[in-house]
């Protein structure tokens, strides 16, 4: 299996991308030769940086965007060496416990049955209600469909079954001891 | 009616800053902001991308043909693979053949049919009858991908649930590499992947080369060395589930819920973490109509989440967000910048403007062409240099790259003119459903 999917497109497309693209190199070579045109003529044609600050005017243009860039970066360094240093001292997070059936089962309305089947079936079809909520789960080829609140599971026998290929019958699900 | 109250306070104010900045000032501070915008962002993710390489990712051990064992999972916990599938019939097999392949042997993978059209249940089915480590969920009707994932989650027999896309392939230890983060770190909700694009057959493919690799990995590094991170990938990110039980899940309004379950952990306290060695084959657009309707759609998701948090999140513990969302408006000013720079451009061809009103050219100046062709060569460089470990024969792609800044800078720009009117005067409450995407071209027949 390639990864890479080059599917070879007509002649005419692939010169057309060549060419376009070439195009575009030599707007940006245009672009430095301008840039260079404009250093070696001298400032007064240069554009700057506009703060509404009249000293910094007079300061070299392209100085003033090394020194922001330059401005930018330390910055963003500086934020990270200081959360370096804070997270030597900070009171971490304890690990939370891992969510367990209980909430899952709350969280998402269905019964700790029913979650168990969702768990542990290979092949389910799933009914929703209009608004996302789960309604249902239904046994594939059986026609059997249980409501996510239902307090029907499989006996612990029936479950030892369910590796089998064969899809489960209705009859094979007890109701749960209360 | 708060929703809708932000919602035109904040068009208000991306639509009227650069007006006023034109009026109060001069059209040329506008040209100034154009320009200067991208040039400054670009230093930031340079500096975040170095950081990152330097200060972490030099250090890890990689090898990109598999020799490189990657860390052993303390306690070898079982690991769960959630594929939401819609229409995926052509794809399912190679996606769930590849998360099965994983070096981890402690897997469950579990394909979410997401009420396909296709033939994508059958062919599910067949897989599972061969491989016991596959379960199949069936959902009787559409729901969209955040109720998939819900399901999924629900399914899940394991705490740490790695999400792809049902058309994605996972590469032999992503899943190892993603949720080591986890085990290790009580702290991290997420982590999220390293998507490599697979096709590569048209000018827009190979253009998005050079962007995923250029300005998305640079992003996400600089957004790791900040602390927060602006969205995970929604084709490859592992999520602990009991986070991901506190805060709800994904929302089934929101047209990108990775943005929203990026945004709803962080919010809660937990760190997501970039993890570049989690590699990802994916399928991207190869026309641009098709690149147009997914961009769209991201530009609308990330408007959704600045519209669902502006009026909640300037409280003091959410600070370390503030910077997100500050940098999202910023992006979205700059667009409506850009947009107004062209109105008055075209306007002053026909007649006469105020001269604070007129703009001149709309190329770039002198000297910040100059700067924004070097700063874009130097963008190039050091993103080849940084990922060139994860793909042989990256460089060649070097070619095609040249079309990066127009192409993300233009993108940004259209979508975000289009999506942020549409999501500020709409607000979308309906569930948000699955849209077919292009896929990459089909070959020609002979």
């Amino acid at each position: 299996m390639s990864l890479l999917i080059r599917t070879q497109q007509r002649l005419l497309p692939r010169l057309i991308d060549i060419a376009l693209t070439l195009a575009a190199w030599l707007g940006m070579a245009y672009l430095v030769l301008q840039g260079v045109q404009g250093l070696l003529q001298g400032r007064q044609n240069s554009p700057r940086l506009w703060f509404g600050i009249e000293f910094l005017q007079t300061l070299d243009t392209l100085l003033i965007y090394l020194l922001v860039g330059l401005a930018i970066g330390a910055v963003l360094l500086a934020w990270a060496k200081y959360n370096e240093r804070r997270a030597d001292w900070y009171q971490r997070r304890e690990r939370m416990p891992d969510i367990c059936e209980r909430g899952l089962s709350a969280n998402f309305q269905v019964s700790l049955p029913i979650l168990d089947c969702l768990q542990n079936q290979q092949v389910l079809i799933l009914h929703h209600h209009g608004h996302g909520a789960l309604a249902a789960i239904e046994f594939p080829g059986t026609g059997l469909r249980l409501p996510a609140q239902a307090e029907m599971a499989i006996s612990p026998e029936q479950e030892a079954a369910e590796s089998s290929p064969e899809p489960q019958r209705p009859d094979r699900l007890q109701p749960l001891p209360h | 009616m708060i929703d809708r109250i932000y919602a035109l306070l904040i068009l208000l104010l991306v639509l009227g800053a650069p007006v006023g900045v034109a009026l109060s000032l001069t059209g040329d501070v506008l040209l100034d902001f154009v320009f200067f915008y991208p040039l400054f962002m670009s230093a930031l993710w340079m500096a975040g991308g170095s950081y990152f390489w330097l200060h972490w990712e030099r250090h890890w051990p990689w090898s990109n043909s598999g020799e490189v064992a990657p860390p052993a999972l303390a306690g070898e916990p079982l690991v769960s693979i959630l594929i939401p599938c819609f229409n995926e019939g052509e794809h399912a097999v190679e996606t769930i053949g590849a998360a099965l392949a994983q070096r981890y042997s402690a897997i469950e993978v579990i394909a979410i049919n997401d009420g396909s059209s296709d033939n994508t249940g059958a062919v599910l089915d067949q897989l599972a009858a061969r491989e016991p480590r596959l379960r199949v969920l069936h959902l009787a009707q559409n729901q969209g991908k955040a109720v998939a994932l819900r399901m999924g989650a629900l399914a899940a027999r394991s705490e740490y649930l790695v999400c792809i896309d049902g058309d994605a392939l996972l590469d032999q230890d992503a899943a190892t590499y993603l949720v080591a983060p986890l085990i290790d770190n009580p702290r991290v909700g997420a982590v999220t992947g390293n998507p490599r694009i697979r096709t590569r057959s048209t000018l827009v493919g190979r253009i998005q080369v050079g962007e995923f690799s250029s300005i998305i990995g640079l992003i996400k590094r600089t957004q790791r060395v900040y602390g927060r991170v602006f969205t995970v990938s929604g084709v490859i990110a592992a999520f602990r589930r009991s986070a991901l039980d506190r805060i709800g899940y994904w929302s089934e309004d929101m047209i990108t819920e990775d943005i929203d379950v990026s945004w709803k952990l962080q919010l809660d306290h937990w760190s997501i973490f970039y993890e570049p060695r989690a590699l990802c084959w994916i399928l991207m657009p190869e026309t641009l109509r098709g690149l147009w309707k997914q961009r769209l759609r991201w530009a609308q998701g990330g408007a959704e989440v600045l519209l669902k948090n502006v009026g909640s999140i300037w409280v003091w513990r959410y600070r370390y967000m503030w910077p997100l969302l500050i940098e999202f408006s910023l992006s979205a000013i700059w667009a409506f910048t850009f947009a107004l720079s062209m109105l008055l451009f075209a306007v002053g061809l026909l007649v006469e403007l105020p001269p604070q009103l007129q703009v001149a050219s709309m190329l770039p100046p002198a000297f910040t062409g100059l700067v924004l062709a070097c700063v874009c060569l130097l963008q190039f460089s050091l993103s080849l240099l940084i990922e060139r470990r994860y793909e042989q024969g990256l460089a060649r792609s070097l070619f095609w790259i040249i079309w990066y800044p127009l192409a993300f800078w233009m993108l940004t720009l259209f979508t975000t003119l289009v999506s942020f009117p549409k999501v500020m005067l709409r607000r979308r409450q309906q569930r948000a459903r699955w849209t077919s995407p292009d896929r990459g071209i089909k070959g020609v027949n002979p």
